[in-house]
């Protein structure tokens, strides 16, 4: 009996913590729904970028990149007298995440143009949605070679692995070396860029002697690393991003390996010194090389500036190449455009920007061409040209 | 010949850090009798503790708190949310509400400490080289602490009354409870066991590899599998361990990424269906 009275007691008190939480859910809705604010009309344009997760460093950098380039149009008169509105999504790099997000932005936010991703996987799962639903998809740093052929309404601000896997292929080639391994991420920026190393390094006659991929929260290596030992091979070229890349590094010396350490591009972030430490020493790695602070040109000098007394550090290639994918949508909303059709229409007939990262030129695929790619090295625990190759 | 030795290595290694998770989870479960996930959240304390402590003490004093630490959370936890949860919920709720517990540490973890990695140490560890062995001192110090806390965990449950205490409520609680053991106390001393185990784990991990928060959920399935295969008492745990280790270094080296894993749980799912016993057998299923 006492424990139907305490259970009588118990039931209107859960009742009521429901109707709070209902209450409290339908009021977050509404707020993230609702148009709520001064009121006047605004452009909304949608981002998504991994904002949390191990990739949060670029996403962080990726979204003050935006919101500079938003800020200096608004601060100008906005669009036709309309300020621009950006709607952030968290990806956490993840393609199912960056889905979800992108289903949100175009069917609730109802956006005609996305800037994102900054990882090629999130960018391709999104691709055959951007097309379906023909709102703009601009990536920022996405550099898989399958985004070439991922829709008509798909571009990018970043020039594909095939110019990257080029690139490190020539220079191991001019330097002599001949058997290579490579360990890349399990995903299609790694095995795009392993693809077009290989491809590349076997027109030269070297020989790639192991391709061994990885699973993406992996943070043993030493199994991999054993097997590269026993190949022998002049160069290990790691593909993944900045933190496999370091633990990848820390192991292999802890191994004992000695050979030529190769990575990518996404390595040259102050975490894999802090990770890596003297192990890094040495890596070589190319880039891109449209954005470099310590020899900008004037308006990249403008640029630096501005976002150094917007956020209180230096862009990196993430943020300039984040505030030129925003730029290009942007520029074509000023000349009238405002659904994903029309954007996608002015960038396709128009197709030459001029941004921070330079002369923004695309080809027909929708992928920028005409960027070069230097060969950079880890020295003295900084990241700096490797003589020769600029 | 070089080769096998690392590869040996590696795999005692990878062995010492899941003998301790899982012996950890199977502890847990053995008392509790439902899949314990917040044995993740003290390998979280176990690990950001550890690296936390470092910034400003040494890494034997900063690895004494960390487990401490995880320790203080496992029992905190075991006897004030999930000991009162389990008179009144079943198994499965149990076993949502310590999900919970690990999604709310992974939440914290990341809120306090970011959602990059972070590393006990910046740069290769110093290693010890008599050939043809190569290991780093890490692994030497963890394996043996692995290896002691093990036989340790053995001595306590099979020689002390508080250990016998936890075999009695491992095999009937109820019966156990009739013949006079204090089980909310010898359970507690469980949980305190059982935490310091997943926090020696996550010292490890953060000294020997880098700590995120999603690392938990990976090492506590893996350490989950081990304990299952091994046919869930504590030495078949670290039987267990053994397996996976093994299959996971031995697959690594030949096969891609991706298809380790699956190949792997292939074969722990095989083992498990014609399992009869096949491990449970070597482990009799007791602690």
């Amino acid at each position: 009996m006492t424990d139907g009275k305490q259970d009588r007691k118990k039931a209107p008190l859960g009742w009521i913590a429901l109707a709070v939480l209902v209450v409290a859910l339908g009021v977050g809705i509404l707020f993230s729904l609702g148009p709520w604010g001064d009121g006047q009309e605004k452009l909304r344009i949608g981002a998504i970028l991994p904002l949390t997760g191990d990739s949060a460093s670029w996403g962080k950098q990726g979204r003050w990149g935006i919101e500079l380039a938003v800020r200096e149009v608004n601060e100008s008169g906005g669009i036709d007298g309309k300020q621009v509105e950006v709607v952030y999504e968290d990806s956490q790099a993840i393609p199912r995440l960056g889905v979800a997000a992108f289903s949100k932005l175009t069917k609730v936010d109802e956006v005609p143009a996305v800037v994102g991703d900054i990882v090629s996987a999130t960018t391709l799962a999104m691709a055959p949605h951007a097309e379906e639903q023909k709102v703009v998809l601009m990536g920022i740093s996405t550099s898989a070679p399958a985004i070439t052929n991922a829709g008509t309404f798909t571009f990018r601000v970043w020039p594909s692995d095939n110019l990257e896997g080029a690139a490190a292929a020539d220079w191991a080639n001019s330097k002599g070396y001949k058997k290579v391994s490579v360990l890349h991420m399990a995903n299609d920026y790694g095995a795009g860029l392993a693809g077009a190393f290989k491809s590349r390094f076997a027109g030269y006659g070297g020989s790639v002697v192991s391709v061994q991929s990885y699973a993406q929260d992996q943070t043993d290596f030493r199994s991999n690393l054993t097997r590269a030992k026993a190949d022998a091979p002049d160069v290990l070229y790691i593909i993944g991003y900045y933190k496999d890349v370091a633990l990848a590094l820390k192991q292999a010396r802890e191994l004992g390996l000695s050979m030529v350490f190769m990575g990518p591009t996404a390595v040259e972030n102050p975490n894999l010194l802090s990770i890596a430490g003297d192990a890094a020493e040495g890596l070589i790695y190319p880039t891109v090389v449209d954005f470099d602070p310590a020899n900008p040109t004037k308006r990249q000098s403008e640029f630096i500036e501005k976002f150094r007394a917007a956020n209180g550090t230096d862009p990196d290639w993430a943020s300039s190449h984040a505030y030129d994918a925003a730029l290009v949508i942007l520029e074509a909303m000023k000349s009238g455009a405002r659904t994903g059709e029309q954007i996608r229409a002015t960038i396709d007939s128009r197709r030459e920007f001029e941004g921070v990262t330079g002369t923004i030129r695309f080809d027909e695929h929708g992928d920028v061409i005409d960027k070069r790619i230097i060969i950079k090295t880890v020295r003295n625990g900084k990241f700096t040209v490797l003589a020769g190759t600029e | 010949m070089p080769v096998a030795v690392d590869l040996i290595v590696a795999i005692l290694a990878l062995w010492a850090l899941y003998a301790l998770l899982s012996t950890a989870f199977s502890l847990s479960f053995r008392v509790g009798g439902f899949f314990d996930l917040s044995v993740g959240a003290s390998f979280l304390v176990g690990a950001y503790a550890t690296w936390c402590c470092s910034r400003v003490a040494p890494v034997a004093v900063s690895t004494a708190c960390g487990v401490v630490l995880a320790g203080v959370l496992a029992a905190t936890l075991g006897r004030w949310l999930v000991a009162p949860l389990a008179v009144r919920v079943s198994p499965m709720a149990l076993f949502v509400a310590t999900l919970a517990i690990l999604y709310i540490g992974q939440s914290v973890a990341a809120l306090a400490f970011g959602t990059g990695a972070l590393v006990l140490q910046s740069g290769p560890a110093a290693t010890a080289e008599i050939w043809p062995v190569r290991v780093t001192y890490v692994q030497l110090l963890f394996g043996a602490v692995a290896l002691a806390a093990v036989v340790a965990l053995r001595v306590w449950l099979r020689s002390t009354p508080w250990g016998r205490f936890a075999c009695a409520i491992s095999d009937d609680r109820s019966l156990a409870g009739l013949f006079g053991v204090p089980v909310e106390k010898a359970i507690f001393r469980c949980y305190w066991v059982s935490g310091i185990l997943a926090g020696l784990a996550g010292a490890y991990f953060v000294a020997d590899r880098a700590v995120d928060p999603s690392q938990a959920l990976t090492m506590l399935l893996s350490a989950m599998v081990a304990a299952i295969v091994g046919g869930e008492a504590i030495l078949g745990a670290v039987l267990g361990a053994l397996v996976l280790a093994v299959m996971e270094k031995t697959l690594g080296f030949w096969l891609q990424g991706n298809w380790q894993t699956t190949v792997t749980f292939a074969i722990l799912l095989s083992v498990l269906i014609a399992r009869g016993g096949a491990l449970a057998q070597v482990a009799r299923r007791r602690m």
